[in-house]
């Protein structure tokens, strides 16, 4: 079981319902932190809309460098973090090549999070566990007005979306920090929006 | 039977377990987030609330986003925590939802609700009735006072305006924060509303209004003055047969949601079916529909589809006809139909078409006058029998035709008629015969009085220009190939069917009314009218589907009767306003007049109409007869004879009523989402305050109910704190399915209520000053005193559910625990088929020859249509119709002096011109003849409604806007603004939202996401200190403590515009006209065309108290209060402005 993001771009109209409800759901305040981000890409070719959250990578960079520990991958790929354990060394965030990792402010986060190491430990999308856990969808999945998402096994949705192409540094880009390596795997299929012309 | 499949996939049961009697401030502190004052206030008034603990409860909203959608609240201790949406998976006959179908009814909620929770526990929600006492808008006079004094001193002041100026000084002002429902409606269709809410009736009667902010100009343009109608616009037409989507500007995906993914599924059908099948976006600014769904951006300059849709034109006719007018062989335009069907597109003799006459009963039902069929026969001169049997139709000169302004030189159009050829009809053939013949057309020929050479009036300067695709092209910036292309596939019928949308965005521009009368023409003209796909609308979707389980609550009342009033259009109560205060409205009581450029303080002060007048004149206080009907004078010695008589004063003057008391019930028209409020703000400032002499009838009153204060309740006199969805029981129509009745789920902040019970309770603190008004309360309600609204849904729940149907034999909590039953799509085969007239129409052309010359065209099939369509419509049903939508000014003291009907479609109209300047003229009787209907001259003399559609240059409105030629931004840095809907508010609703407010708001230098201001925005709703000061002194607290995290809106601007101005993305901008300034940050993007600024509508206005500078960032502080042209709707859409990055 290798659970993934299946994002179909043309359909998405960067409504950011998705990112949102996740912030609702996970009870993540305002501010500048937010687990899945919505945004539309202008690149040769036209605009491209694209939402994400973590890929749950198949090798997650940020696994490998937290030397606190406070990463895991469960069985089933979704990897996780243990807020408690943190340290906020904030490698994470300069390994991964999403830019997925976020730290939030006082403002934001004004709370403590009871018995944690650090005030701010890093956050990220937790593929929605306590609904996977209760066979529901995460949470984003279910709120997309334009059923531009889905998610379940990798090859699974591979098999359900044949024109979905994995997501990859040459296809896209703009999903990917400038210097980042494009090495790690990511749980997440796309099908391309076609390109646009303009006169 | 169907089967019915209850979800529950509900986490937890609905358990309604503490019913308490909540006082205000007991509701406050369980909302612990909650700031400001909780001590007990002895006026609240208790309202018996069950409240859920721990459940997940279905519900929607009520503000105006367009569509209306499903959330379900999951509430944990009382208080909402999170929200989820519809999830249902199968539909009420059994089979499975699937986003396979387009009409797929799955109600999935937007952004904005699931935003909902920073909405409710916001900490600046308003929590008690407060009094202005110093100056209006001045945050430091606001007192608390206890809500029965609050609607006490309303209703004595509403009594004292209304008996001294007449129920018609009192309007409830367009409004649609809480638009959903009837029965909780704060405006609109609600209970308080200048359409036909029952609130003001209650009162004794209101001044009302037509149509609304949104859509003005194109309901006013209706589809009666060109008899175009759009064929049936729905998703699976689109999937099944559309060839071509043409999306002018639209923005559907953004400001419907309900509609999205039909749009989405369908589009993805239709390519499906036809690979070549294409959808291409038209606009300014690429919006997220066309980001979403676009196959091609085609750019445009804003306000200039008319120029497009002439240069498309011009191309068709060149290619329709030789230079000298002969009609080539393979025309690309179908002449024997524009001469049969369409009216003024070239010119016509002056004629007399038979259109028979209807039979008429008696009240013995005995024939007075017997019918006779129509023939269609046309005549040349006057029939000298049976004269009422036939419409006299107006000539077409020949240089006045579509076409002749078209071809501006006269050039193509030189040929006549011709009664032999293949193209001719049995029209053509008798209009060869008028001595002299008629040509086509000539050298355009409208007159410029103060000559081609003077006048600065640039379209004046083009009526001779060829507006060919160069022309076009030099307005628009489309280049002529693509002018010529898109002009191929509105007239080659291979490219049909086409589907065009209208956008919001053009229905409110300064010349939107023209659009729609160009779109109009161009569509029949090329014939892209009359077959399945062929259509012209603003959205399809969402609605092939029926719906079951709706709950019918019908509360009896027994509503008086608003009293016979003038309506006026809904933006012109400013105006009304200014009419009742002229006198006071002086530069010595500080109103200056300086945001106005086109009419002076001395005109306010004279009483001249803004704009001449849309209504405004009529509002003086009338005479009534013992029915409260107005009373029409008959006396033939009269020069007011056929219009309303009205009431004097003791000089023998007509009382000035205007608008003098407002109430705005959760709406923020009174100063934010209205043009120019610098101007609002001026008015309201300088006029004497309400509260200074409750019993006081020669004061403004201005009242708000709202959530926040936000703009419209801060420069209110009055204001209540009011609920909002989840927080007051109501009956929501959910737009993809059943209405659901959604229950109390949350408690609200101190004092505030629900529409329903502030009515109630107004209704009987009114019968405290007012005997005549004691037991009206008891009537809102239902006949028994406060019944509230859940007894009354429980009671229509108890008939529905013993009868048969979905309802059936269900309790009340099972119906609560999922009460959303989502449309069963029709998802059958759409046969393609034509319309009968368009079957007719082309029955005819397909004639001999000899045939087609010796028969009318209406005389091609007796039991048709053909006739019905255009001629009944317009002539048997008359001068009346609704279908000109005449904003209230269908009341016309000389309908016998209008012109009749061609009895076909019409693109030159002298209908249109005939009504604008005839308008209201019923209610003129009181002014000097040539004062009466709307003065149809711009400041040459020279009209401003033309009976063609015309393109108007964008610069023409702004010099008459603004002041001159020399008002407007300077050359090198002019900047043409739109104001298009995101869907992170719902127009100013919402605006407050940090959860929406971080999508569309940056700090000074950050990215996307950069905002970081929770918490410090659009918290005035606490309660002032003790000695009445505010400690908080604007909307925007970051911003007044100068703090780095003070986050501005975006203003949308093209890279390379940037570049040249030294602007970055993330830089400070001020942005400024002749109107006003406000603060925005730029957002670079390559999605907006050269030359062209997008700050999206409905921020809300935040007047820095020392520079006057907008930080709020309101687009409508850049908006002229210079109505568009014909309607004298909102031209909020329309602004010219210079930009500058501001150094911080
Ligand atoms: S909810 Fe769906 S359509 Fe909206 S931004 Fe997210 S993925 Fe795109």
């Amino acid at each position: 079981m290798r659970y993934a993001f299946y994002f179909d771009q043309s359909r998405c109209m960067s409504c950011n319902t998705c990112s949102v409800a996740c912030k609702d759901w996970h009870g993540v305040n305002p501010g500048a932190v937010r687990w899945r981000k919505v945004d539309s890409h202008e690149t040769e070719g036209g605009f491209f809309n694209l939402s994400m959250s973590c890929n749950h990578c198949e090798t997650p960079a940020c696994l490998y460098v937290c030397t606190a520990g406070a990463i895991y991958k469960r069985d089933d790929g979704i990897v996780a973090v243990d807020r408690a354990i943190c340290q906020k060394i904030e490698d994470c965030k300069i390994e991964c090549p999403y830019d997925t990792p976020q730290f939030a402010n006082n403002k934001q986060e004004p709370e403590t999070i009871a018995g944690s190491f650090t005030r701010h430990p890093m956050q990220k999308c937790d593929f929605c566990v306590d609904r996977i856990d209760n066979n529901e969808p995460p949470i984003c999945v279910a709120s997309c007005p334009a059923y531009a998402l889905d998610y379940g096994d990798y090859a699974e949705l591979q098999d359900k979306y044949p024109d979905a192409v994995p997501l990859t540094k040459d296809d896209f880009p703009y999903a990917y920090k400038r210097d980042a390596e494009d090495n790690t795997g990511p749980s997440m299929l796309i099908k391309k929006r076609k390109g646009l012309k303009i006169t | 039977m169907k089967s019915f499949d209850l979800l529950s996939n509900l986490k937890s049961k609905l358990s309604i377990t503490r019913r308490g009697f909540l006082h205000g401030a007991l509701a406050v502190g369980a909302s612990a987030t909650v700031v400001g004052c909780e001590k007990v206030d002895e006026d609240t008034f208790g309202k018996d609330v069950e409240v859920p603990i721990d459940a997940i409860v279905y519900g929607s909203t009520g503000h105006n986003c367009g569509a209306r959608c499903i959330t379900k609240a999951h509430v944990s201790n009382g208080r909402i925590i999170k929200f989820t949406t519809d999830d249902t998976a199968k539909y009420t006959d059994g089979t499975d939802v699937s986003a396979d179908s387009e009409n797929c009814t799955q109600s999935r909620a937007c952004a904005k609700c699931r935003g909902y929770k920073h909405r409710l526990y916001h900490p600046g929600r308003l929590k008690y009735a407060l009094k202005q006492t110093k100056k209006r808008g001045d945050l430091s006079g606001f007192v608390r006072v206890s809500y029965a004094t609050a609607l006490t001193e309303v209703a004595t002041k509403h009594k004292a305006i209304t008996d001294k100026y007449g129920s018609e000084s009192f309007h409830s002002l367009y409004a649609c924060g809480t638009i959903a429902s009837s029965y909780q409606g704060g405006g609109y269709t609600g209970i308080w509303t200048g359409m036909n809410g029952i609130g003001g009736k209650y009162v004794g009667g209101q001044l009302s209004y037509t149509d609304d902010y949104s859509f003005h100009q194109k309901s006013f343009f209706g589809n009666r003055y060109t008899g175009y109608t759009s064929e049936t616009f729905n998703a699976p037409v689109v999937a099944q047969h559309v060839k071509n989507l043409v999306l002018w500007g639209s923005n559907i995906l953004s400001t419907v949601n309900e509609k999205a993914y039909s749009w989405i599924r369908s589009v993805e059908k239709m390519k499906l079916r036809d690979p070549n099948a294409k959808v291409y976006f038209i606009g300014p600014e690429f919006v997220d529909t066309g980001v979403t769904l676009a196959d091609e951006w085609i750019k445009i300059k804003p306000y200039t589809d008319v120029a497009l849709i002439m240069g498309m034109l011009y191309h068709m006719i060149e290619k329709t006809f030789e230079t000298t007018g002969e009609i080539k062989a393979n025309p690309m335009l179908d002449v024997k139909y524009l001469d049969t069907m369409v009216y003024g597109f070239f010119a016509s003799p002056e004629y007399w078409i038979h259109i028979g006459v209807k039979e008429v009963k008696d009240e013995n039902n005995v024939i007075t006058t017997v019918e006779v069929k129509a023939t269609g026969e046309i005549v040349l001169s006057e029939p000298s029998q049976n004269l009422e049997q036939y419409n006299k139709v107006d000539a077409v000169p020949a240089g006045r035709a579509l076409a002749s302004y078209i071809m501006g030189d006269g050039n193509y159009l030189g040929g006549t008629y011709d009664a032999t050829g293949d193209n001719a009809t049995y029209t053509s053939a008798k209009f060869i015969s008028a001595n002299p013949p008629i040509t086509r057309g000539a050298r355009c020929d409208y007159l410029v009085t103060a000559g081609v050479g003077t006048t600065p009036y640039m379209y004046k300067q083009d009526f001779t220009t060829p507006k060919t695709p160069a022309w076009a092209s030099r307005i628009t910036g489309i280049s002529e190939t693509k002018i010529k292309e898109l002009a191929e596939i509105y007239a080659n019928p291979a490219n049909h069917p086409v589907a065009s949308t209208w956008a919001g965005g053009q229905t409110k521009q300064s010349e939107g009314v023209m659009t729609f009368f160009a779109m109009h023409s161009m569509m029949l003209i090329s014939k892209v009218w009359g077959e399945t796909g062929n259509v012209f609308d603003r959205a399809f979707g969402g609605s092939r589907g029926e719906a079951e389980g709706n709950l019918s609550v019908k509360i009896d009342r027994n509503v008086p009767d608003n009293p016979g009033s003038p309506v006026i259009g809904c933006t012109q109560w400013l105006s009304g306003i200014k009419f009742a205060f002229g006198d006071q409205l002086t530069t010595t009581n500080g109103y200056t007049g300086s945001y106005v450029h086109d009419h002076t303080v001395t005109d306010v002060n004279d009483r001249k109409a803004y704009f001449d007048d849309s209504g405004v004149k009529s509002l003086i206080k009338w005479k009534r007869d013992d029915k409260g009907k107005l009373i029409v004078i008959t006396d033939n010695t009269s020069s007011a004879k056929g219009c309303y008589e009205w009431d004097k004063d003791s000089n023998n003057k007509p009382i000035y009523s205007g608008v003098r008391f407002i109430l705005n019930a959760g709406g923020n028209i009174l100063i934010n989402q209205h043009m120019n409020p610098n101007d609002s703000r001026q008015v309201y400032e300088s006029l004497p305050l309400a509260s200074e002499s409750p019993t006081d009838p020669d004061t403004l009153c201005l009242v708000s109910l709202d959530n926040f204060l936000s703009p419209s309740p801060r420069w209110s006199d009055y204001i209540f704190p009011a609920t909002t969805n989840w927080e007051q029981e109501d009956i929501l129509g959910i737009s993809l399915g059943n209405s659901i009745y959604v229950p109390v789920v949350s408690k609200a902040p101190g004092e505030s209520k629900a529409p329903y019970d502030f009515t109630n309770e107004l209704l009987k603190a009114y019968a405290k000053i007012d005997p005549r008004k004691s037991g009206l309360s008891t009537d809102f309600t239902g006949g028994v005193a406060d019944k509230s609204l859940e007894m009354h849904t429980k009671e229509a729940f108890a008939v529905a559910s013993s009868k048969a149907g979905i309802l059936q034999g269900k309790t009340w909590d099972e119906y609560l625990k999922n009460p959303f039953l989502p449309r069963v799509p029709n998802d059958s085969v759409i046969t393609k088929s034509k319309s009968k007239l368009r079957t007719n129409i082309d029955k005819y052309i397909d004639l001999s020859n000899e045939d087609r010359i010796g028969t009318p065209f209406i005389k091609v099939d007796t039991s048709t249509y053909s006739v019905k369509h255009i001629h009944q419509s317009v002539n048997l049903v008359g001068l009346n119709n609704a279908g000109y939508g005449d904003m209230g000014g269908g009341e016309f003291s000389n309908p016998e002096t209008a012109p009749d009907s061609p009895s076909r479609f019409t693109v030159y109209s002298p209908m249109f011109v005939w009504r604008y300047e005839n308008r209201y003229s019923k209610f003129h009787g009181y002014l000097a003849t040539a004062d009466r209907g709307m003065k149809n001259e711009d400041s040459e003399g020279d009209p401003l409604v033309y009976p063609i559609p015309m393109y108007f240059n964008y610069e023409d409105y702004f010099m008459d806007a603004y002041g001159g030629v020399d008002k407007l931004p300077p050359v090198n840095n002019r900047f043409l603004l739109t104001t298009t809907h995101d869907r992170y508010r719902v127009h100013s609703s919402q605006a407050e939202n940090p959860y929406l407010r971080e999508l569309t708001h940056r700090t000074v230098g950050g990215d996307l996401y950069s905002g970081d201001d929770w918490n410090e925005y659009a918290l005035l709703g606490v309660e002032p200190a003790e000695d009445g000061k505010y400690a908080i002194p604007r909307l925007n607290k970051a911003i007044a403590e100068n703090k780095a995290n003070a986050t501005y809106s975006e203003i949308w601007m093209n890279d390379i515009d940037a570049n040249k101005k030294g602007i970055r993305d993330g830089d400070l901008v001020e942005v400024s006209n002749a109107i006003g300034k406000v603060h925005c940050v730029a957002r670079l993007s390559k999605r907006c065309v050269e030359g062209f600024l997008g700050l999206h509508q409905g921020c809300w206005y935040d007047p820095d108290p020392d520079t006057g500078v907008d930080v709020g960032g309101n687009c409508n502080t850049l908006m002229a209060s210079r109505p568009s042209r014909a309607d004298h709707g909102n031209a909020q859409q329309s602004a010219m402005v210079e930009i500058k990055r501001v150094v911080v």
